[in-house]
């Protein structure tokens, strides 16, 4: 009993009133330094639009930091926390972790990984599982992905230590796209070749400061084979990925056919 | 030790370059074994502190231990990767003998000697060289201590002689009848007696020096127990150790004052009585003759112990100054280890502030050291009788010699101010174009009142490390502080009066002001630099060092604070003059929230952090980089000039004729854009009509309006008037656009004379049938693509009637760098043409060239005035060179060396001051911040207009494949922006004015690339 009203002392002391708002206060602060650090980053990468992502990048790296740091540098500078406290929060803090919030720890640990292993970064273009999409922010937790289809997909920290994750674009402004045609066996190769080359090289969203590809491949196309030929260009701005794709299918599409090259159609 | 050391030196000097024989190299082998080890165990002992024997670290680390800094030996020995033994001769023999396991054992051994020595240099650096200073004072002791040992048995032996000589004179003396001969015995007796004295005198000196020598050999022991002790960190506070280290040094300045303060003992030394009558009687005169040599040996003897006291006096005091210096670099050491907050603490204690009242009593002790030298020198003078006495003369006329030397000096140094300044009066109107000059004049005029200070300062700066001036040193330290202090002044006032705009009327009032400005900045050193000469050896970088620092920094501060407030007015004006408004006004708004009278520092910090970034752009001014910053900074000075809304409407219209954006085409007012690239082209021209080369097509691209026709214009001009060759030249213009392959054929044959209309264009048929070379210049060749599918087939066709085996054809094509870009992306690299330059900006000069070239043909002049004025330009002298040079250089940054651009900025930036006068201002840009709100469908037009230089709506709706109303709707918008500009063809082109903002924000959204 007597243990007991002494611990109770000793957490009353140390959670004292004028301690606990001072810490509220802090923290608040912290959510609005960072709050204005990202509206001004906003107005920033509209202003600097070529070095958006870097702009991005950058204020996620901060947010996390302040957030982090902030959160545990306030409670040690407020509250000066003695070792034996330290060691009975942090046991309990490691019991209550261990059991209940360890999903949330392993998401808070990880999204620290992924600050320096970078696998990919605000504003790639990422392939997770089945959702693809661009990284709009790498937070505390989890990170959250704008799907093509304009829906937000939050995926815990946690997974992209243990499951394979695709970035398009690691951080640049351009990125490689795909386009795949097919055509009939025994049509004129270096036309078709040709022809596509063209439709690529005058896209309106190519990056020609990269090479162009065009890859040939046979392929069995419900028991038929064909030749498929794929494009591998790159779009200036991965926000113009699918149009990329798109212009160079329906010109190619077109000009495929004013040039007779037949398709295999089953 | 020495027999070692000549040894060990000799080991490399050995030639065994003959033959090796195993018996002398083993013998060589094992000395130098024995060397090493012996180096290894005295390097560690020392470092260790057991023992104290004295070594030569110059020989064994070579020169550089004494002369150099030890860091420096300790970093190159520490990055010596190979023992030198393996490419010595001994090595090379052991190898050759095949004993590696011998030549092993040596590399093994000159390692650790390696290591030691790393570890030595390390612990002596660690504690201040204590270790070499102890190493140091070894050296005379040993020495010293046997003298000592052996002048004290001798006078021992000589006193127990004497004294029973004294007994037998007395004897006879006593003995004696006659008067006459017990007087003279008396008196030999007397001065047995007073040699006795004298040795005793000088018995007790060495005792009293051979005390010292044992009471310094037990300080330096326990000190070297502490230093051992502390080196080890055996976890101890390092306060524990300055403690102790304290409790010795007070230990050790109290002797030090008690040595200077004591009796004079040379005071006590008998003086030898005056010679008693000589004899009547003459049997006496032989006995008297003896006492006459006797007293001169005496008195000799009273001389020579009197040098001898003074030699050890000024050895105890050596001793005594030797264990001052090493307790207190060791306080030094240990006070540096303890943290300003232990320091502060401390200062709380009593015990602080009385070890800081035993130095402030200590510190006067280098002084009166000093004058206690010159004391004791002087008293042993004068108590050597006329000898010294001469001596002291003669030293008194050599002090007198070199004093009239420095007057000497002195004056010459006046007659030499006086003579440079004469020359520089009188050679002012010849050299006063000359720039190094006039830099030389200006700083003269500023300096010349204080330069005989300058000079002496140099002067001593140089002999004070001369041994010749060693017995000065402290005077000539108080000196030099004195120098420096006089130097500062001078340094202050030149700067207040750079800031200032003195005139002949406000010269007084700035003079009494400056003067006192800067002697109370200067005297903070004064008191400072003096402190710290009396503190340096006596007390140490200890307490009271740290407060002397607080102290001099707090007032340091305090009087820069109060004084530049003095000066707020000057300093502000000084800002606005020389840097642009928008920093003052920016640095105003944020000092709003500081006290006013602290505003005045902060103007005196801004003036040097913005004078800094002015030097660094004066020396870098011929950097591209360096003219950008400058130009916009330039900019930023001048941008709250107000110019007429309507300002070009009174230049007349024959003078914006002569700036005509075509006016660069024609030929009369070339201006190359580089010497380097026109050598390039002279030289292939020149190789294919000499026919040393197969290439026969050149291609130069650039940005629109950078001087490409102009280039192909001269260039076709050139090929014409080669010597020896009859060369014809065609200039052809691509009209826009030409995308099949037959309208390109047709254009061909209109141009190049085929007459048959019906025959197709055959290229290899023309070249047969000319008689003469041809160069074929065909301008705007991005004509003959548009980037949609089916686009490029007047393109393919150019190349393949290039690639023509021609042998009279040279092709010479311009492209737009955008044009050129996409195609060299979009088909590979150079693929179709070899010979590829790009015509880059022009510089800052060939821009002031261009426009001047034009702007001498009218009778109209140029004035400045107005951006002198907004600059408030302190530079009286070259104020127009300055500003016109400034001004060429921020036209070259707007237009980004682009001619075209330049010419089309002149007019913008001239209103009319007279009849015939112009004012320049500002060039007038397009702002097209607001290209950020654009949306993505003007960037992709405006992309395309910059990819094909001249293009329809409907080229740029099939280029973009995006619907024409929407590229219309662009289009217009971009117009109105001032982004594009529609000739009388409804053909598109960007504005000139605006292309390089456009091109730079096109460039950083990726939709244009390349370089």
């Amino acid at each position: 009993m007597e243990i007991d009203s002494t611990s109770a002392s000793i957490l009353l002391d140390f959670f004292k009133l004028d301690k606990v708002l001072f810490f509220i206060l802090a923290i608040m602060f912290t959510v609005l330094v960072v709050r204005v650090v990202n509206t001004w980053s906003s107005s920033l990468q509209s202003k600097f639009a070529g070095k958006r992502l870097l702009i991005l990048q950058i204020t996620t790296i901060f947010s996390f930091v302040a957030y982090l740091l902030g959160f545990l540098g306030f409670f040690y500078f407020i509250f000066r926390p003695t070792k034996e406290i330290m060691v009975a929060v942090g046991g309990s803090a490691a019991v209550a972790f261990g059991f209940a919030l360890k999903d949330l720890v392993g998401s808070i640990i990880a999204g620290f990984i992924l600050l320096f292993d970078r696998p990919f970064q605000v504003g790639d273009r990422v392939s997770f599982g089945d959702v693809y999409g661009e990284i709009k922010s790498i937070g505390l937790r989890s990170v959250r992905l704008n799907t093509l289809d304009d829906n937000l997909v939050t995926i815990p920290n946690s997974k992209f230590l243990t499951d394979v994750v695709s970035s398009g674009n690691s951080g640049a402004l351009d990125m490689m796209v795909l386009a795949h045609f097919h055509i009939c066996l025994g049509e004129d190769i270096d036309m078709v070749r040709n022809i596509l080359q063209e439709v690529v090289i005058t896209s309106r969203f190519v990056y020609l400061e990269k090479p162009v590809a065009i890859v040939l491949d046979e392929v069995v196309l419900h028991n038929h084979v064909a030749l498929k030929v794929t494009v591998k260009a790159y779009v200036l701005d991965v926000k113009f990925e699918k149009s990329f794709v798109s212009d160079i299918v329906a010109r190619g599409e077109k000009i495929l056919f004013n040039n007779n090259i037949k398709r295999p159609i089953i | 030790m020495k027999k070692i050391i000549v040894l060990f030196l000799l080991v490399p000097l050995t030639s065994f370059a003959s033959t090796c024989k195993w018996k002398e190299v083993k013998l060589q082998y094992n000395s130098t074994l024995d060397v090493l080890n012996k180096q290894i165990l005295q390097l560690n002992k020392m470092r260790e502190g057991e023992s104290f024997e004295y070594l030569d670290l110059n020989n064994l680390f070579g020169e550089e231990y004494s002369k150099g800094d030890k860091a420096v030996l300790l970093k190159k020995i520490s990055e010596q990767m190979e023992s030198p033994y393996k490419t010595s001769e001994l090595g090379k023999c052991l190898v050759s003998l095949k004993k590696e396991k011998e030549f092993q054992e040596l590399i093994e051994k000159s390692d650790q000697l390696k290591l030691a020595k790393i570890e030595f240099l390390k612990t002596n650096l660690n504690l201040n060289n204590v270790i070499d200073e102890k190493n140091n004072s070894q050296k005379t002791l040993p020495t010293l201590k046997d003298e000592l040992e052996d002048e004290k048995n001798q006078s021992n032996l000589l006193k127990k002689e004497l004294e029973s000589k004294v007994v037998d004179a007395d004897k006879e003396a006593l003995s004696q009848i006659s008067q006459e001969r017990k007087e003279l015995a008396f008196y030999q007796s007397y001065l047995a007696k007073t040699k006795i004295d004298i040795i005793n005198q000088s018995l007790s000196f060495i005792t009293s020096l051979e005390t010292k020598i044992a009471a310094f050999e037990k300080i330096s022991e326990k000190l070297n127990q502490i230093m051992v002790e502390y080196g080890k960190e055996k976890g101890e506070k390092p306060s524990f150790y300055l403690n102790q280290v304290d409790e010795i040094w007070l230990e050790v300045i109290k002797g030090n004052f008690n040595q200077i303060f004591k009796q004079n003992l040379s005071a006590q030394i008998p003086e030898v009585k005056s010679i008693i009558q000589a004899p009547k009687d003459k049997e006496n005169t032989k006995l008297y003759e003896e006492i006459i040599e006797l007293r001169g040996s005496l008195q000799k003897l009273r001389t020579d112990t009197i040098t001898q006291i003074a030699d050890k006096k000024n050895h105890e005091l050596k001793l005594q100054n030797s264990l001052l210096i090493q307790v207190n670099m060791l306080r030094s050491r240990i006070y540096q280890d303890i943290g300003f907050a232990s320091i502060f603490q401390e200062m709380l204690t009593t015990r602080y502030w009385s070890i800081v009242i035993s130095e402030l009593k200590a510190s006067p002790y280098r002084i009166i050291s000093f004058l206690y030298e010159k004391y004791l020198y002087v008293s042993e003078k004068l108590a050597s009788g006329r000898e010294g006495q001469k001596k002291l003369t003669l030293d008194f006329f050599s002090l007198l010699l070199i004093l009239l030397i420095f007057f000497g000096i002195h004056k010459l140094i006046n007659k030499l101010v006086n003579l440079i300044d004469d020359g520089m009066r009188k050679n002012a109107h010849k050299l006063y174009k000359i720039k190094l000059f006039k830099l030389i004049s200006s700083v003269w005029t500023k300096l010349k009142k204080e330069s005989n200070f300058y000079i002496w300062f140099i002067l001593l700066g140089s002999v004070q490390a001369n041994d010749l001036f060693s017995d000065f040193h402290l005077i000539i330290d108080f000196v030099m502080v004195y120098l420096i202090y006089k130097v500062i002044v001078s340094l202050v006032t030149l700067f207040l009066g750079t800031i200032s705009k003195v005139d002949y009327k406000n010269y007084m009032t700035f003079k009494v002001k400056a003067h006192q400005t800067s002697t109370s900045i200067g005297r903070i050193y004064l008191f400072y630099g003096f402190a710290m000469l009396l503190i340096h050896g006596a007390v140490g970088k200890v307490y009271f060092y740290t407060l002397i620092n607080l102290f001099a920094l707090g007032f340091f501060l305090t009087m820069l604070v109060k004084k530049s407030s003095e000066w707020n007015e000057e300093f502000l004006k000084y800002l606005e003059r020389n840097f642009s408004g928008q920093i003052v006004s920016r640095l105003d708004s944020f000092l709003n929230f500081i006290p006013h009278v602290l505003r005045a520092f902060f103007y005196l910090v801004a003036i040097f952090i913005l004078q800094i970034f002015n030097l660094l752009i004066r020396m870098t001014e011929n950097f591209e980089i360096s003219k950008k910053i400058s130009a916009n900074l330039f900019k930023k000075q001048i941008e709250s000039l107000e110019v007429d809304a309507d300002q070009n409407s009174t230049i007349p219209q024959e003078y914006k004729d002569l700036f005509d954006l075509h006016s660069l085409e024609e030929g009369a007012d070339f201006v190359s854009p580089s010497e380097d690239l026109l050598t390039k082209l002279y030289c292939e021209i020149n190789e294919w009509a000499d026919e040393k080369s197969d290439e026969h097509s050149l291609v130069i691209y650039g940005d629109k309006g950078i001087g490409k026709t102009t280039l192909i214009k001269h260039l076709c001009q050139y090929s014409e008037k080669l010597e020896n060759q009859s060369i014809k030249a065609k200039y052809l213009k691509m009209p826009s656009k030409v995308l099949s392959k037959e309208v390109l054929s047709r254009f061909f044959k209109s141009q190049l004379g085929e007459a048959d209309v019906n025959k197709d264009f055959d290229l290899l048929d023309y070249d047969s049938k000319l008689d003469h070379k041809i160069v074929i210049a065909i301008d705007e060749t991005q004509n003959v693509f548009l980037s949609h599918a089916g686009g490029f087939e007047a393109y393919y066709e150019l190349i393949d009637l290039v690639n023509l085996p021609t042998k009279n054809i040279f092709w010479l094509f311009s492209f737009n760098k955008y044009s050129w870009l996409y195609l060299d992306r979009a088909f590979g690299r150079n693929l179709f043409f070899r010979n590829i330059f790009e015509i880059r900006g022009w510089n800052d000069q060939k821009i002031k060239e261009l426009i001047m070239t034009r702007h001498r043909k009218s009778s109209f002049r140029l004035s400045y005035d107005l951006l002198i004025s907004a600059t408030k330009s302190a530079e009286e002298i070259d104020r127009y060179t300055s500003i016109e040079s400034k001004f060429f250089t921020l036209l070259w940054e707007l237009s980004n060396g682009n001619p075209r651009a330049a010419l089309y900025l002149w007019p913008t930036s001239l209103t009319r001051k007279r009849r015939d006068v112009f004012n320049v201002n500002i060039p007038k840009l397009i702002n097209i911040s607001d290209i950020g709100n654009s949306n993505d469908n003007i960037l992709f037009v405006l992309t395309s207009v910059l990819k094909h230089e001249n293009t329809t709506v409907d080229e740029i709706a099939q280029a973009t494949n995006l619907p024409v109303g929407i590229v219309r709707n662009s289009l217009k918008i971009a117009q109105e922006r001032g982004y594009l500009y529609k000739d009388s063809r409804s053909r598109f082109m960007i504005e000139i004015s605006t292309q390089n903002a456009i091109i730079k924000y096109l460039k950083m959204k990726n939709f244009i690339y390349g370089n």
